[in-house]
């Protein structure tokens, strides 16, 4: 191997991209002796499509993981940004700005409350944000009343399911930010300041690094990128529902550990959970082909998740 | 209670121990444990060389010596952590292996750490019981046994606390006795005490020092370690004196004076070069303003009334012993702790209320503990000499990269003179050395009017301290003032202009380091008067 290449692949910020885009080979090789029609252009297309807004979600469980922290609120965000913007619109884009207005203004108040309550009282994320979870579900259940309404406007439907530069429109959505998260993650003072408070608190803060400052802006932005979710599933699905098939407060968390972030924070970085995320949905949808039936597909699943985990402590 | 440990050593191995073999001012006492040329080496470095020592039941021996001159490394060995690699230890005459922490203890050797190894959220009796409760039928506890054993301890050492009390709400001078407590419930014949009195007070020191008089006279041996050299001749009946890993005399306590014991301490060796400063002296004397002046500076806990001023291009060392608030006061004039007072950076006072203040103004700290507050380990070497400089390296948050940028880092590694030039190296894959240089050129980087250094050369090879010196010395001839924290004389001896002596918080003493005498300095340290130094003299 060339030392370039080597350098490259052996790059921290890579993680463990290059061994997933290995495994989703795999996995896709597999599908298509299974069922050839999978390698087909549109239903990888889907598949890309299925993964979206759980790769956009992982961008702010990246940050959150890389911060030295996690983010377990990032899918009621998502069901929250649903349930509130299928109502608001209720199939017409005059609502558009509205439903932006207040689903961004939601996620940015739960995005302030969870990194003041790390940064500033010192609350352990893991409970923090699972406790906003639990609360955010109840609004979510008290905003509906227990009954979701409204329906997606065209323009939000065209970003779950429309088509852009013949790619999904969501993958394309999910592109661009992924390619805005590499650049702030590595090319900027707030990325660099994020790594640093993740990889050492104490250091960054003797070095001059403002740590409250950056947690909160860690957990704004993941509270943006699941609402950026949001939107996304709420034009896939046409509707407000809060019958959700994923569960993303834990693949998300899983996709990231499995990309080579560090759970221990400052190592790691967006490529990774990008892949991950791809190749979750791509095992997902093998499971679905072969028939194994849901509660078995959840074991291996789990499974998977487990390995990567247990992989991923042990490298440390 | 009664221990039987005079008449069971005599009994087994007291008698045929050998004639007493040569230890100074050694009393008649059955040995409780002894040390034969023990020897102890880290990654080749001899750390202990040929200590042979016995600490006899019913003594209070007396262990005194610079930092790291061998006191800790000592105690580990007798506590099961470390195993010499040379010589033998005898415990009660008869040779043993001490395997670990536990087996020592089974031995009958405690040891009071200064943090005492204490569970803040159990009671008083489940700590001194841990994991040997008395059981009852079917492994419940014995709660009645447990009660009145611990409360038969605590009387012992006059401790007067309930069994059932939380740790959590004990005060200092109690959990140090109930430390003691705990190493006679599993009736230690060896107490070893770490800097008992550091953190007690006047009255409270008294009272520790009557229960050591009381464990003596129970026929227990007892190893007392402190930095107060009036306590430790006081209540000891013998004193060793160990200086660089050697013993250089045992002796009664009544037969040793505080200044002879400071002077074997230190021992005779001369600074042999001291590194001078490019500019003339006169020239740094004549710029009349101070670069950092401090007034006043106080911390409820730490410190007190420290003032001083610095000049731009010298060096200013502050000495003490372990805990007298030298560091802390470092920390304050970094911003990262608060404390009260005034501090003028350039004549201008400077309210420095956090690290990203104090690097505001031009001041900068390069920590004690590189790994945990130096650098981010798992960063590399360009993320972690950039990290204090990320405003300047950027445009509208964007990092500037291209050749300009990666040259200004190259320079910057090669200043410090680092072993590699590739910027992408991760920080934990250096030596100490090289990860102290990193922190020294983030600091650098800011371009500081004033380096606040604790402990530079701590843990760094040799070749390395050299040059981090050689550093030190170059900032100070551009024009920078540094302040350096050390408990290492020589060290400062060496890189200082001036070095100020600080006891229990208080600058006690000021020295030219020109022409400061080292022996001076050391009693200054231990808080000896200075007519005494005069007397000594």
């Amino acid at each position: 191997m060339p030392p370039r290449l080597k350098k490259f692949i052996r790059n921290p910020a890579l993680g463990n991209t290059v061994p997933i885009v290995c495994l989703i080979g795999v996995l896709l090789a597999a599908a298509g002796t299974i069922a050839p029609g999978l390698l087909a252009r549109s239903s990888l297309f889907n598949l890309l499509r299925l993964a979206a807004p759980l790769g956009i979600i992982c961008i702010g469980q990246t940050a959150a993981i890389l911060s030295g922290g996690v983010d377990l609120s990032v899918g009621s965000v998502a069901i929250l940004t649903n349930v509130v913007a299928a109502n608001i619109l209720q199939g017409r884009d005059a609502n558009n700005l509205e439903a932006f207005a207040v689903c961004a203004g939601q996620a940015v108040l739960i995005g302030l409350v969870n990194g003041l309550a790390v940064a500033c009282v010192g609350i352990n994320p893991f409970v923090m944000t699972l406790a906003m979870s639990i609360v955010i579900q109840g609004a979510a259940l008290v905003y509906s009343g227990g009954a979701a309404g409204g329906a997606a406007s065209p323009l939000v439907k065209f970003m779950g399911v429309g088509t852009t530069a013949g790619l999904p429109t969501a993958v394309v959505i999910w592109l661009v930010l992924s390619a805005v998260t590499l650049f702030v993650l590595h090319f900027t003072t707030p990325g660099r300041r994020l790594y640093a408070t993740g990889a050492n608190r104490k250091t960054a803060r003797l070095s001059g690094v403002n740590v409250p400052a950056t947690l909160v802006l860690v957990y704004v932005a993941s509270a943006l990128s699941s609402m950026a979710a949001g939107f996304v599933v709420t034009g896939n699905m046409g509707v407000g529902t809060l019958e959700w098939g994923f569960d993303y407060r834990l693949i998300s968390m899983a996709a990231v550990i499995m990309g080579g972030t560090s759970f221990a924070g400052g190592q790691g970085g967006y490529a990774g959970s990008f892949v991950s995320a791809i190749a979750l949905i791509v095992l997902n949808s093998l499971l679905t082909i072969v028939r194994v039936g849901e509660p078995v597909r959840q074991m291996i699943y789990g499974g998977v998740i487990l390995i990567s985990l247990w992989a991923s402590t042990r490298k440390r | 209670m009664d221990r039987p440990f005079k008449a069971d050593v005599q009994a087994r191995g007291g008698g045929a121990r050998p004639p007493e073999s040569g230890f100074a001012g050694s009393p008649a006492l059955p040995s409780f444990i002894e040390t034969r040329g023990v020897s102890k080496f880290f990654s080749g470095v001899r750390v202990l060389t040929d200590v042979s020592l016995s600490f006899g039941s019913g003594e209070v021996h007396g262990l005194i010596g610079e930092n790291g001159a061998g006191k800790s490394t000592l105690i580990k060995i007798l506590s099961g952590l470390y195993r010499p690699e040379e010589g033998t230890l005898l415990v009660k005459g008869e040779p043993v292996v001490i395997r670990s922490p536990s087996h020592a203890a089974e031995l009958g050797v405690g040891v009071i750490h200064q943090e005492f190894d204490l569970i803040p959220q159990m009671t008083a009796a489940q700590n001194m019981y841990l994991g040997r409760e008395p059981a009852g039928r079917f492994g419940v506890v014995d709660f009645a046994a447990l009660y009145a054993d611990t409360r038969r301890l605590l009387e012992e050492v006059r401790l007067s606390v309930e069994p059932t009390a939380l740790v959590r709400t004990l005060s200092v001078e109690q959990k140090q006795l109930l430390a003691i407590a705990k190493a006679l419930s599993w009736d230690a014949g060896l107490i070893i005490m770490d800097e008992p009195t550091a953190a007690l007070n006047g009255a409270e020191i008294d009272r520790l020092l009557d229960i050591v008089r009381r464990l003596r006279e129970g026929g227990r041996s007892v190893i007392f370690i402190s930095h107060h050299m009036e306590e430790v001749l006081g209540i000891s009946d013998r004193v060793t004196v160990l200086r660089d890993g050697r013993v250089i005399a045992t002796r009664p306590s009544s037969e040793i004076s505080e200044s002879e014991a400071v002077r074997m301490m230190t021992g005779k060796e001369r600074i042999q070069k001291r590194l001078r400063s490019g500019i003339e002296k006169e020239k740094t004397k004549s710029s009349e303003l101070p670069v950092m002046s401090v007034k006043n500076f106080s911390h409820p806990k730490h410190f007190h009334d420290v003032s001083f001023s610095l000049r731009k291009g010298e060096i200013v060392g502050i000495v003490g012993l372990e805990g007298q608030g030298q560091r802390q006061i470092l920390r304050a004039l970094y911003g990262d702790m608060r404390a009260s007072g005034e501090v003028r950076i350039d004549g201008v006072p400077a309210a420095l209320k956090s690290p990203a203040d104090a690097l505001r103004r031009g001041v900068v700290f390069v920590p004690e503990e590189r790994k945990e507050e130096g650098l981010c380990l798992r960063l590399d070497i360009e993320q972690n000499l950039t990290l204090s400089t990320l405003k300047e390296r950027s445009a509208a948050g964007v990092l500037k990269f291209g050749r300009a940028a990666r040259e200004d880092v190259r320079r910057s590694m090669s200043d410090v003179k680092l072993s590699t030039d590739d910027p992408s190296r991760m920080a934990y894959s250096l030596s100490g050395g090289n990860q102290q240089k990193v922190v020294i050129a983030k600091c650098l980087a800011c371009k500081p009017k004033v380096l606040l250094f604790s402990e530079p050369t701590r843990g760094i090879d040799v070749g390395a301290k050299e040059d981090i010196y050689l550093l030190i010395r170059a900032f100070a001839d551009g024009g920078s003032g540094i302040v350096v924290v050390s408990g290492d004389i020589s060290e400062l001896l060496l890189v200082c202009d001036r070095i100020l002596v600080v006891h229990a918080g208080r600058i006690t003493e000021e020295f030219e380091a020109e022409n400061a005498d080292r022996e001076h300095i050391m009693r200054a340290m231990w808080g000896l008067g200075t007519e005494e130094a005069k007397e000594a003299l």
